[in-house]
């Protein structure tokens, strides 16, 4: 799906749990999310925590969004 | 003959996405898919052991479960490991590639696994293990079984197969040499001529199947960015009003964000039929994070996030339904003047 959208111009980040599987199909831009079932949280975090998890991840996107990139790259960012 | 079959929870009969985390077992003799593989291999066939996991609880904590595997699969000696079949599933797809790649890698036993070809898990182990091309989904278990049935039996026998072309299974992009009569040029003119008289000769360089497209320019200047929040994990307002479907999506739905500060619980419901929704359900921007980008956009970090969100069910969806939905999708970004755009997948 996101690479429809590099295709028509439109830069992505795609934040998920397995960046193995985004890499290997191509995806350009990717940060490794906080779990399979949650990429933008983790519930074992204090809530204030994982909304600052949370904020972290998304900056990253968007950093990753603003970077020229030639090939598929990982982003990460530390807990 | 003996072999080592390993197997999901879901397999294993121990339940759904609910079960993802279940911890690694094992029981002596055959289970799930082996009960129905084992009389199609012959007398001198015994699966030993089976071993099963949560698909969550291998890909979390992937060096602690292969270690115990590796520990299960050692104490019973096996001729050869077979996974699987995983079909079109993502995360026991890759439990199964794992556990191949271990075997090969580390154990020296051979092994086979069954993935339908499109599964993300054949280009990331295609090298490691033998890959049996199964159906999408597990309605073709039994027409599947025979044929791995069969290729496992001949790896067990030699220790290896012969060319994928010959064999069956999907090619591993190892290339090895081989005495042909005529040189290239004499080849490539009789593959040429085949050509012209309209027939379809098979290449002898076969490319690999994922398309590469080339990355979009990025986002010079996020301050006057629109940015778009797109997801595969099924998070819908309460009802799924458009009754997407669960997995094997065939559309995706747009539903307003409008004078929302984050996605309210019990407003919205997780409903992908791939993933435990619990987590998300007791905090939907788990998966849409529309407060913290909310936040972004009032600190003035972006211009603006648009007052909408994509969503699917990302699960066992084909290559070519994936391409048809992310353009449609892209076009509607497109049309709304979206600079860049977020995605999440579970």
């Amino acid at each position: 799906m996101q690479k429809e959208a590099e295709r028509a111009g439109i830069p992505t980040a795609l934040i998920t749990a397995i960046p193995s599987v985004a890499k290997s199909v191509g995806v350009s831009r990717i940060v490794t999310g906080g779990g399979i079932p949650y990429p933008v949280g983790n519930p074992s975090l204090p809530r204030d925590r994982e909304i600052e998890f949370r904020k972290r991840l998304v900056e990253k996107a968007l950093e990753a969004i603003s970077t020229e990139v030639k090939e598929p790259t990982v982003f990460n960012v530390s807990l | 003959m003996r072999i080592v079959h390993y197997i999901n929870q879901f397999f294993a009969g121990i339940g759904g996405e609910e079960k993802g985390g279940s911890p690694l077992e094992h029981c002596e003799g055959p289970k799930g898919p082996g009960v129905g593989l084992l009389p199609l291999m012959g007398s001198e066939a015994e699966i030993v052991r089976t071993i099963w996991c949560g698909d969550n609880l291998i890909n979390q904590e992937q060096e602690r479960i292969l270690s115990e595997i590796e520990k299960l699969i050692r104490e019973v000696k096996p001729d050869v490991v077979v996974a699987g079949p995983a079909f079109n599933a993502g995360r026991y797809g890759l439990a199964c590639g794992m556990v191949g790649k271990l075997c090969t890698e580390k154990l020296g036993i051979p092994a086979l696994i069954g993935l339908f070809p499109e599964n993300p898990a054949v280009e990331i182990y295609r090298k490691d293990a033998y890959i049996y091309p199964c159906a999408e989904t597990a309605v073709g278990m039994r027409k599947d079984l025979p044929g791995l049935a069969k290729l496992l039996m001949r790896l067990a026998k030699n220790g290896k197969l012969g060319p994928a072309a010959v064999e069956g299974y999907l090619p591993r992009g190892y290339r090895y040499n081989e005495i042909v009569e005529s040189n290239a040029a004499v080849r490539s003119i009789e593959m040429l001529e085949r050509r012209l008289k309209g027939e379809s000769p098979a290449t002898e360089v076969p490319l690999r199947t994922f398309e590469k497209v080339p990355p979009a320019a990025p986002v010079r200047n996020l301050r006057e960015a629109t940015v778009a929040i797109v997801t595969g994990g099924g998070m819908v307002p309460k009802g799924n009003p458009d009754k997407l479907k669960q997995a094997f999506a065939d559309s995706f739905g747009t539903y307003s964000i409008a004078g929302m500060d984050e996605l309210p619980v019990g407003d919205f419901k997780g409903i992908h039929g791939g993933y435990d929704s619990t987590w998300v359900d007791e905090d939907p921007d788990r998966v849409v994070p529309v407060d913290v980008l909310r936040g972004l956009e009032k600190e003035g970090r972006i211009k603006r996030l648009l007052n909408e969100y994509v969503v699917l069910c990302g699960i066992g969806t084909n290559v070519a339904m994936s391409k048809k939905l992310g353009a449609d999708i892209a076009e509607q970004l497109k049309r709304k003047e979206v600079s860049a755009a977020i995605y999440t997948s579970t």
